[in-house]
């Protein structure tokens, strides 16, 4: 009994550590991490709208797929992690992965990024490895893309290969991430009414003003700085303010890669003490004292279910 | 118009009457009422104008109030006799105000919640359907009421109390058995359903804990018009 106790308390905790395994043949980013890299993830550097909200960093994890006649990885046997502007090519006996195209009709660009890996990786049987680190900036380098550009979307392909000592291919998996680098060309617009007081708190209500903005954060300058969450344009609060104190309110449009616009209009704001209707009511006179209205209710009510499972137990 | 209203009512009336059965109707388990209807307590009242805390947070209208009533039948002779438990669920979202007067609407929210609670006992005449056929049920009911109600300010829990009282309840149940009765009949066959209805019932209701100066009015301001889905066991 003891045992199958302890052994339903495990359970949920080792659903959590799990993490998805890919397909045969496929490399995926953990996941925790983004498969969209966006423009502080492209260049390596975090912009101030969303701070370290943005990984710069991922996990790729992948399940190979063997070539021919070949089973199961051995001592000296490696990985490596390629990226690629286009579709690479995989033949299951030909063994040319990864630094070969699967069309020759454009330029192909293909780059090993990091090292070679060894076997030391999490292996969760078979071919499946997981926990191998890539910065984003790494990969988009190796796919020979850049990240100057603000209206441009590509896709970023990636390929794991599986050789020996020697350098023969054994396996590899392939997978795909997305870039999108496109900034709302309007910033978000406050209208002067879209500041209003809260206690310690200033609500925002602004429009996205842009196809390309999803959500909206908002930033309140005067005493100190602080950021609203990321949400809806028209419903952002930014809190622990202090009351009594102007702020400077600005939005910034954040796309659905989770690149920011520029900064909208200003507008103050000024945070004030707020009474609660409870609080309200007590300023305006009102009697009620709160509380539990004494002890019948409850007792009645527990009476009255009390005789209605007492009915039930008759025959 | 009115003669198609009458014919409509004569056909309502006299259809079940041509499926009329001769065999008694079962012993009841009880009943399942689910509904609501709009409701506005009146705090405001006891300020006699003078001020309207009520009206400056959550505006003047009313807010749907959900209930579910569970009843079990304790006496089945002249139509049913339940004695039932009911709850439910109320909230208001308005906003905060400041502190000092003139008291003025600011962007912080405000909610006021209610969770009643009821014990109910009720009278439905069942045979109005049952012996007579006619698919229009009365019923009365009186309640003991409590009000477990809370405030909160941006999602933060402020002041909790619950507030007694009574209501008085009158209504007319529209028992849509006659609309279909082979479906009826299968109803009570698989599910013990004894009839199906829509319900429609008004009431008056005092609880500010019996007329107590300590206390609030929570009493619906006119009368309280709720309607619903009854399911006789």
């Amino acid at each position: 009994m003891r045992r199958a106790l302890l052994v339903l308390l495990a359970l949920p905790a080792h659903g959590l550590a799990q993490t998805t395994v890919p397909s045969s043949g496929a490399v995926t980013p953990d996941t925790t991490d983004s498969t969209t890299i966006n423009i502080a993830q492209c260049t390596g550097t975090q912009n101030a709208v969303r701070g370290s909200a943005d990984a710069l960093s991922l996990t790729l994890n992948w399940t190979a797929v063997a070539k021919d006649s070949v089973t199961v990885p051995v001592s000296g046997d490696l990985f490596r992690v390629y990226a690629a502007n286009q579709q690479p090519a995989a033949g299951q006996s030909t063994g040319t992965s990864c630094t070969q195209p699967a069309s020759t009709s454009s330029t192909f660009t293909v780059n090993q990024v990091g090292g070679d890996i060894d076997l030391n990786l999490t292996n969760n049987g078979g071919l499946t490895y997981q926990g191998q680190s890539e910065a984003y900036k790494d990969l988009v380098a190796g796919a020979g893309f850049t990240c100057n550009s603000t209206t441009s979307t590509a896709t970023l392909y990636l390929c794991v290969q599986w050789v020996d000592s020697s350098g023969g291919i054994k396996g590899w998996a392939n997978g795909t991430l997305s870039l999108d680098l496109r900034v709302p060309t309007n910033a978000p617009i406050l209208a002067a009414n879209g500041v209003t007081a809260g206690d310690g708190t200033l609500h925002v209500n602004a429009s996205g003003n842009d196809p390309l903005t999803v959500t909206c954060k908002a930033l309140a300058t005067g005493d100190k700085t602080a950021w609203s969450s990321e949400g809806s344009c028209g419903g952002l609060t930014i809190s622990g303010l202090t009351n009594n104190v102007t702020y400077s309110v600005v939005v910034y449009g954040l796309t659905s890669a989770e690149n920011p616009s520029d900064a909208s209009n200003a507008e103050p704001g000024t945070p004030i003490p707020t009474d609660d209707f409870w609080q309200h009511y007590h300023a305006v006179g009102g009697r009620e004292q709160g509380g539990c209205g004494g002890p019948a209710g409850a007792a009645a009510i527990l009476a009255a279910l009390s005789l209605l499972a007492l009915r039930r137990r008759k025959p | 118009m009115n003669k198609l209203l009458l014919a409509a009512l004569a056909a309502l009336l006299a259809a079940p009457i041509a499926r009329a059965q001769t065999a008694p109707p079962p012993s009841k388990w009880g009943s399942v009422e689910l509904g609501g209807g709009g409701y506005k307590p009146n705090i405001d009242h006891e300020f006699h104008g003078s001020a309207t805390p009520w009206r400056d947070a959550f505006g003047g209208g009313p807010a749907p109030m959900y209930r579910l009533h569970v009843a079990k039948s304790i006496w089945d002779g002249f139509g049913s006799l339940e004695l039932g438990f009911k709850t439910g669920f109320f909230s208001k979202s308005g906003h905060a105000l400041t502190t000092t007067p003139p008291y003025t609407r600011t962007g912080d929210r405000t909610t006021f919640n209610i969770i009643p609670t009821s014990i109910t006992v009720t009278w439905r005449g069942d045979l109005v359907y049952e012996q007579a056929h006619v698919p229009l049920v009365p019923y009365v009911r009186a309640a003991f009421e409590r009000y477990n109600w809370w405030v909160t300010k941006q999602g933060n829990w402020g002041r909790r109390g619950a507030t007694n009282g009574w209501s008085a309840s009158a209504g007319l149940v529209l028992v849509l058995d006659w609309l279909d009765p082979d479906a009826a009949r299968e109803m009570g066959r698989d599910y013990s359903v004894s009839h199906t209805g829509l319900y429609f019932d008004v009431t008056k209701s005092k609880v500010d804990d019996f007329g107590s100066k300590k206390s609030w009015d929570l009493s619906e301001k006119g009368l309280f018009w709720s309607t619903g889905l009854l399911v006789v066991f």
